[in-house]
């Protein structure tokens, strides 16, 4: 979100028309499109979400579950 | 707000939100490696560097932009919800960081795996593609619309504006 300041800040003040922006509702319709299509191959793959799920390592399953089986977590990471 | 204050919230925003994107673009290429390689050295080592990448770097320059975005909007004229362009990016980088703090975990965990499995095991954990690269598509799609600033007031944005004109300068 980098909001500038100076002349494009001005323009916030500048008169502008009624009504949603062409550009959002098409921006609406593109995202709803795209959640539509995640949704749809989340639900294909059987609703499950991970990363080796993509690559067909499988799901992790419960992440802190996992991490306690493996026993290992990256000292740096165990200490933070 | 003065441009004193304002200046160096936006220099911040400005390098953690690129930073973010750079960040993101590197774990995509461990992502890569670990998904291609037949070696289980290298999606040892890849996994390895996408959970030290991903908790140090990623996300706290990620939630370093989001904050340092809330607050630009916050102390400048642009306001928070009175753009639709700010709030498309805040939509955006909010479900960006909210995905990336949900998703690592499982990142954690198979980088649990991939430093304590045997090569087999660590072999068939594969890579992390999808998720680093629809990120990095939300990401870009927010520097666009910042850069650009398409015009449009959301219905607060016009009440704020009727405010202001209805308010007489004195100076």
């Amino acid at each position: 979100m980098a909001l500038g300041h100076g002349k494009d800040e001005d323009r916030s003040t500048e008169a502008e028309t009624d009504g949603m922006p062409r550009w959002v509702k098409g921006f609406i319709v593109v995202a709803v499109g795209v959640v539509i299509v995640l949704v749809l191959a989340a639900l294909l793959t059987g609703g499950q979400h991970s990363p080796g799920r993509h690559s067909g390592a499988g799901p992790v399953g419960n992440a802190s579950q996992t991490l306690a089986e493996a026993g290992a977590v990256h000292p740096a990471v165990e200490a933070w | 707000m003065t441009l004193g204050v304002r200046r160096p919230v936006l220099v911040v925003h400005i390098i953690c939100s690129v930073g973010w994107i750079g960040a993101a673009i590197a774990y995509l290429a461990l992502g890569v490696a670990a998904q291609v390689s037949p070696q289980a050295a290298v999606v040892r080592a890849a996994w390895i560097g996408m959970e030290l990448t991903g908790w140090f770097v990623i996300v706290p320059l990620g939630g370093l932009a989001f904050l340092t975005g809330v607050v630009l909007s916050l102390i400048t004229r642009w306001g928070l919800l009175q753009h639709y362009w700010v709030v498309i990016a805040l939509v955006l980088t909010t479900t960006a960081f909210a995905v990336l703090v949900w998703h690592m975990p499982d990142v954690s965990a198979l980088a649990a795996i991939a430093r304590a499995g045997d090569d087999a095991a660590t072999t068939r954990l594969g890579g992390d593609v999808v998720h680093p690269a629809l990120g990095i598509l939300v990401l870009i799609v927010v520097a666009v619309i910042n850069i650009y600033k398409p015009r449009g007031l959301t219905r607060r944005g016009r009440a704020r504006q009727q405010e202001r004109r209805s308010v007489p300068d004195l100076s």
